[in-house]
């Protein structure tokens, strides 16, 4: 039975994965035919909406290459790159989908054997995962798209370096640590709230509905809607007996 | 015609419990239509039935009064009047045959902003529902 | 340092924590005549009262009846808030302190805040909500609740990570990350203490689940859920799935009368009461049927009006069960087991969907660490020690308590004791009076009569809140195609303080003389832009706001487009409001420096005391030929202080008191005149009929109560069938029966709690313990039976109850369709029996004396009233102004009432009452004058046709036929509702800045749009 050949989305900035790629062939080394590249100027360009964009296109993972840190062409922007891709890690394990799914690797220009090495290795993690089922992970990847467009978890992992290395507000440092639990806090947050408001807005939705098809307990359910009410994303759109339905508000 | 119809409607809050919830369904950014516009009272007793037939003269398709909650009227009994005065201009009303149920008292107080924004949304359906008030559309004719 | 030695009297005073207590005094001394400094820790004022939904007994709205003493604090020029600060230490003597203060940094100026809410808007951090009782969630950047003052946000420097988003969309610049804790001192002559209490937290008591199950919540948390403004926007719903609850019960005492779990073995005072309103309120509030049920140990529903409340949630089906609850499981679906053991001993299981625990009060550890840094003793209760002969003061002299620091009690006796707390802050100061309050130097007004409309418009964009939804520019220029406008202009915030100095150089460059500013809400910038307009020598008056912001941008942010074409309505209803607007004229009436006070008895006594201590005279009138009333037959207090000896004191003091006059036997014939200026006639009784005339500023109704002369239980028939006051008096004179008894029962609630007086004569049953005790102690051999229906022994008073368990007194409960019968034999033994509860079988027991506990009645003075035209309830006690936030007002302005005329209550109670009353009158005649006029309605006497609509429609009888034979309405005493105004058949009264003329120009207005 023949093996199952995963595509693969990479996203390789212009001055040195790009050209490791490029020098790879040069040199004709040899590596698995399941990437398609997509050049970016730097890896800091590579917005995780991107992936997710991939993902419910039917690909099977990501690859996202950039410059050694430090040696960035744009200084810092691979910085950017290694907390962006950390935090969608952590968004695709809450889902379920998955972090194995996107791999983020640094290769020089001149790495050509490194880069044909790494795109060996995602390769084969891959093919193990098998293929992706989008349609199983339709809400899931809905859900993440729409967590990644709001501008909390955008805002915070820009501003991570800045507050933890260099200084805050308050010219001191936020304590690194601190900072990782609200991150955290907020990627939770944010992804349930997201799967919430998929479902109300094909409402209306009772919670114990809303429970059975995000796989969230009844009380999480209960405390995200609650925190989507305050902010007026969701709203009571009437009872049926002693259970209330609910829907996005009408804009 | 319904659904381009805006109706024009006036609510006449007092100071103390409607305006207040008004007030609080805007910090609490509930959203309702914007046909209402309030006219402040220190006491929904002041509303004269003057006030409410002349809201309808000038072209009002709907008119509310909203005062506290009965008992807990500030000025003790001045919702008590305002009620009275409103089932009259019903009646009033339904004698020169419009709907009576184009005017209405409603008593909620200072912290049902939720509630504030229910009786907008309310009345205003409930005038679009009966179209434009027949003095409208005889003046337009 | 050589000044501070001097005797130097200072005229400020500090009041530490900002609740309802800390409010409430502080507006009594700031408006009379003291620079007040009032202090809290959190960011705004508003205290626990903030956070409930409704008030017991009369369900109002706690919002409601709040938010305007708010606004009112947070505008007085006389009280500077210090939010957000400590005191840290308090040096000095009573007269002159020096507090050292810390103010921890807000982040946020509060001058400069507007409240629009963009930094929690954008703010990344997230925490529990405090105010929601962690319900739901706030940002690091909040404001606690809508209606705070002051009305700024503050940043939560603990979880802000420091990202800097907030500052980059404060359009208002308020932002100051730099801001550092500062160290502050401020000279104050005296200090109240208000801090407050805490709420039992139940997380410890794993039986009850409250830590692990959504849907067991404590009673504030219920609270919360039963607001419109809460988690659930007043929905009732559980918060494990936000069902509709079909079932809940409560669970009292949690946390209260509790030596095994809480460390609190005082009762918590509101508990039961609040119950019963959640009852009713969640009644009210589902949308289906609910099932509620109480489980109690005792009701103790002892104030006024209660007993009636707990009748009518009774007569509405909520259950009461006498109960201890030993757990609460989980069930399925989010439901809860209840096991408890009935009275009878017999194992009980019901299922809830939802469980209250009634938390009780807790002392806050924050007043007790401050209590130890300034130097106040706390009782064994870790709450403030007082006496019950001086109720409001400290252990140091010169500071004094109030409300929950001093221990558990509800709303208005926390007001009371504030207004107390205030009045003997102040007592020692009055030479300072008035020598550090602020006036504000105004221009003169100017003249515009006979001129025509000039109107300025002033429209806010508010940062991004106004501008960023409804078109600015726009609106601006429709403005300046409105009649009578001469000048329009937008401002990027119109309340800042650089706008203001703009608006009053516009004004008198222009030659404005009508102001509109299309903003946010007049119900809080009113007051701030008739300030800025009158400091130009305009009248205040001519001014009009067009609510833009909170009735319409916020409101209709998705509708640009209709927000604007609202906007647009609104500025020109204001417009055509503001061309008919008038100056109106405040005019300043004098005020008698003097204070009647009606009663004699202890509550009338320290009234007049008091009064003349603060340097003004008193007049003391009393029917009786003696002072005193009935703490004649007391002997001690609850506390145990002896009643005899301050009695003398008092009475001595009373006498010898330069600014007192006291007129025995003497009644009240006649009184005219208004707040700040009656005249009363007096009338001797003694035979000789000397009439005098008095003029006085205010007036105290203190005319007292009796004790119910029982006709059941064979009172009078049977020589050893004693009343409280009988029991005293044989104490006192150490009576052989006493001594030689081996058996006495004490029956309660004779009297009390029947269908003939429906109420709780509140003192009963500490009485009824103290004497116990005392008789035990007299003689520890004899037995003592205590036979009650609910034993109210509420706060502290639960002590006794202990003590008297211990001690050995048997209780007894009965129920009143089976009351105790009491029968004597030929050779007058007594013999009674009593149904036992416990024991399920009838009691028979042969006492040697029985001790009833006779029911404290008001005193028959419906002539009297009548001529003060106070109002009382259906059991005689006079009826205050509002139920909770004014419990020693009358509706009338310039009349007070203390002591046992209110209600059955304490002699503790009695004397925090009249001090309190003394605190209400120094806001009338410590002034010079009071002004009047303004929003007031007045009476075209050519229209009036003296018909009497006017007099019968006036909520507050202020209308009257004057001597000329039309309708007066004095303008010291109008509350400018405008009720009898729609109501005048003849169209003579209007009312003044709401005229028909001004109400129809703003409808005209609306609809006359092109």
């Amino acid at each position: 039975m023949s093996q199952f050949e995963p595509k693969i989305l990479a996203f390789l900035c212009n001055w040195c994965s790009y050209a490791g790629a490029d020098l790879a062939g040069v040199s004709r080394i040899q590596y698995p035919p399941n990437i398609r590249v997509v050049r970016t100027m730097c890896s800091g360009r590579v917005d995780p909406l991107f992936i997710i964009q991939a993902m419910q296109d039917g690909f099977d993972g990501v690859f996202v290459g950039g410059c050694h840190l430090g040696d960035c062409h744009y200084q810092e922007g691979n910085y950017h790159t290694l907390r962006r891709m950390d935090m969608l890690g952590q968004l695709l394990d809450e889902s379920g989908v998955g972090r194995d799914h996107v791999h983020l690797r640094w290769a020089s220009a001149a790495e050509a054997q490194p880069f044909a090495d790494y795109v060996t290795e995602v390769t084969e993690t891959i093919r193990k995962l098998g293929p992706f089922d989008k349609e199983k992970h339709r809400l899931a990847l809905a859900s993440l798209a729409r967590s990644l467009s709001g501008s909390r978890l955008r805002w915070l992992v820009g501003i991570e370096r800045q507050v933890t290395e260099k200084l805050n507000v308050y010219q001191e440092k936020t304590d690194p640590a601190q900072f990782k639990k609200i991150l955290q806090e907020a990627v939770q947050a944010e992804y349930q709230k997201a799967m919430i408001q998929e479902l109300l807005a094909a409402g209306p939705v009772t919670v114990r509905e809303m429970s059975e098809k995000t796989g969230l307990p009844i009380y999480t359910v209960s405390v995200r809607l609650n925190e989507l009410e305050r902010v007026g994303m969701a709203d009571i759109a009437g009872f049926d007996g002693r259970t209330p339905k609910f829907v996005s508000p009408a804009v | 015609m319904s659904d381009s119809f805006e109706p024009q409607i006036i609510a006449f809050c007092c100071k103390y419990c409607a305006y207040a919830a008004a007030d609080l369904a805007g910090s609490m950014r509930l959203s309702y239509p914007s046909n209402v516009k309030i006219t402040q009272i220190p006491c929904t007793g002041r509303v004269d039935i003057v006030h409410l037939l002349r809201a309808f003269e000038n072209g009002a398709d709907g008119v509310y009064v909203a005062g506290c909650m009965e008992g807990d009227c500030h000025f003790v009994s001045g919702n008590l009047k305002a009620r009275k005065r409103v089932e009259y201009v019903k009646k009033t009303l339904a004698e020169l045959g419009i709907e009576p149920e184009r005017v209405e008292m409603y008593n909620l107080s200072s912290a049902m902003g939720p509630r504030f924004a229910e009786i907008a949304n309310e009345m205003t359906a409930r005038i679009k529902k009966l179209g434009p008030s027949p003095l409208n559309t005889k003046k337009a004719a | 340092m050589a000044n501070a030695s001097e005797n130097k009297t200072i005229g400020s005073v500090m009041v530490v924590g900002a609740g309802v207590a800390g409010i409430q005094a502080s507006l009594d001394m700031a408006n009379a005549g003291y620079y007040v400094h009032l202090l809290d820790s959190s960011p705004s004022i508003g205290g626990l009262m903030a956070q409930l939904d409704k008030t017991f007994p009369t369900n109002d709205c706690a919002m409601c009846v709040i938010s305007p003493f708010l606004v009112e604090v947070g505008r007085h020029l006389n009280i500077n808030i210090i939010s957000n600060s400590e005191l840290e230490t308090l040096e000095g003597e009573a007269g002159a302190f020096r507090a050292t203060l810390r103010n921890n940094p807000r982040y946020i100026d509060a001058e400069k805040c507007t409240a629009c809410g963009q930094c929690r808007d954008v703010c990344p951090v997230t925490a529990v909500n405090e105010f929601d009782c962690k319900l739901d969630l706030r940002k690091a950047t909040y404001i606690k609740y809508p209606q705070a003052v002051p009305l700024a946000y503050k940043i939560d420097r603990s979880i802000c990570i420091g990202c800097g988003m907030c500052e980059k969309v404060c359009l208002a610049q308020a932002i100051f990350y730099d801001d550092k804790p500062r160290q502050t001192t401020v000279e104050v002559g005296a200090v109240v203490l208000a801090m407050g209490n805490d709420v039992f937290n139940p997380s410890a008591f794993d039986t009850y689940n409250y830590a692990n199950h959504p849907n067991v919540v404590t009673s504030l948390e219920f609270e919360r859920i039963l607001s419109a403004s809460g988690p659930y926007k007043g929905h009732l719903m559980r918060p494990y799935d936000r069902q509709i609850p079909e079932k809940i019960a409560w669970m009292q005492c949690v946390g209260s009368r509790d030596i095994n779990r809480a460390d609190n073995s005082y009762c918590s005072s509101v508990c039961c009461m609040y119950s019963i309103k959640q009852t009713l309120i969640a009644k009210e509030h589902a949308e289906t049927p609910l099932d509620t049920a109480v489980f109690y140990m005792d009701m103790r529903t002892y104030g006024k009006e209660f007993d009636k409340y707990y009748m009518r949630a009774q007569d509405g089906g909520v259950r009461f069960i006498r109960a201890r609850v030993h757990t609460i499981e989980p069930a399925a679906d989010g439901d809860l087991k209840i096991r408890y053991v009935r009275e009878s001993g017999e194992l009980k299981e019901e299922t809830f969907n939802m469980v209250v625990l009634a938390v009780g009060l807790t002392p806050s550890k924050d007043a007790e660490a401050l209590a130890k840094r300034i130097g106040i003793d706390l009782n064994t209760h870790r709450y403030a020690k007082t006496n019950d002969l001086s109720p409001v003061s400290t252990s140091r002299k010169g500071v004094y308590v109030c409300g929950t620091f001093q221990g558990p009690k509800d709303i208005p006796q926390s007001v009371m004791e504030a207004s107390a707390a205030a009045a003997q802050a102040t007592q020692n100061l009055s030479q300072a009076r008035w020598t550090l309050t602020r006036t504000k130097e105004l221009p003169p007004e100017k003249d515009f009569s006979g001129q025509e409309p000039r109107i300025g418009v002033f429209v806010c964009n508010c940062g991004i809140n106004i501008g960023g939804v409804a078109d600015v520019p726009a609106v601006r220029e429709y403005a300046r195609s409105l009649p009578n406008v001469i000048h329009v202009e937008d401002n990027l915030f119109t309340c800042s303080q650089d706008t203001q100095e703009n608006i009053k150089k516009v004004i008198v460059e222009k030659g404005i003389n009508r102001v509109v500013v299309a903003s946010c809400s007049p119900r809080t910038h009113e007051p701030l832009f008739q300030e800025t307009i009158r400091e130009t020598g305009l009248n205040k008056y001519l001014f009009e706001m067009a609510n833009i912001r909170d009735q319409n941008t916020w409101v209709h942010m998705h509708n640009p487009e209709r927000a604007t074409a609202k906007a647009k309505d609104l500025v020109r209803m204001a417009v055509a409001k503001a061309a008919y607007v008038e100056p109106l004229q405040q005019v300043i009436l004098e005020v008698k420096p003097a204070v009647l006070v009606v009663g004699g008895g202890v509550a009338g006594m320290e009234a007049a005391l008091g009064v003349a201590r603060q340097g003004y005279q008193a007049y003391l009138v009393e029917r009786s030929n003696q002072l005193g009333g009935v703490a004649h037959h007391l002997r001690v207090t609850w506390q145990g202080e002896a009643v005899a000896p301050y009695l003398k004191q008092l009475i001595a003091d009373v006498q010898s008191h330069e600014r007192v006059q006291v007129f025995l036997e003497t009644e009240v014939k006649h009184i005219t005149g208004t707040i700040g200026n009656f005249i009363t006639t007096i009338a001797s009784e003694n035979g000789n009929g000397k009439t005098s005339i008095l003029e006085h500023g205010a007036a105290i109704l203190a005319t007292g109560g009796k004790e119910y002369k029982p006709t059941e239980y064979l009172y009078g028939k049977h020589p050893n069938v004693l009343t409280h006051f009988d029991l005293d008096q044989a104490i006192t004179e150490e009576s052989d029966t006493l001594k030689n008894a081996k058996m006495a029962v004490f029956i309660q609630c004779v009297g009390s709690r029947t269908p003939e007086h429906p109420y709780c004569s509140r003192v009963c049953c500490t009485h009824s313990l103290k004497s116990a005790l005392t008789l035990k102690k007299m003689n520890p051999e004899m037995k003592i039976f205590i036979l009650y229906r609910d034993i109210r022994s509420y706060g502290f008073r639960e002590d006794l109850y202990k003590e008297a368990r211990e001690k050995g007194v048997q209780f007894v409960r009965y129920d009143p369709e089976n009351p105790p019968n009491l029968i004597s034999d030929e050779q007058n033994n007594l013999s009674l029996t009593v149904k036992d509860h416990i024991l399920q079988r009838p009691l028979e027991i042969k006492p040697d004396i029985v001790i009833l506990a006779a029911a404290i009645l008001a005193n028959e003075n419906k002539k009297f009233f009548e001529i003060f035209k106070v109002p009382t309830n259906s059991d005689g006690f006079l009826v205050e102004a509002h139920a909770k936030l004014r419990p020693v007002d009358f509706g009338s302005e310039g009349l007070f009432l203390a002591g046992l005329a209110h209600y059955p209550k304490s002699l503790d109670e009695s004397i925090a009452q009249a001090r309190a009353a003394v605190s209400r009158t120094m806001n009338i005649v410590s002034k010079k004058g009071i002004l009047v006029g303004g929003v007031v309605a007045t009476v075209n006497s050519d229209r009036c046709a003296a018909c009497l609509t006017c007099v019968r429609t006036c909520p507050y009888h202020i209308p009257r036929i004057g001597e000329e034979g039309y309708a007066v309405i004095e303008p010291a005493e109008c509350h400018g509702c405008g009720i009898c105004v729609s109501e005048c058949p003849g169209k003579a009264i209007s009312l003044q800045h709401f005229t028909d003329e001004q109400i129809n120009a703003k409808t005209d207005a609306l609809f006359s749009a092109a």
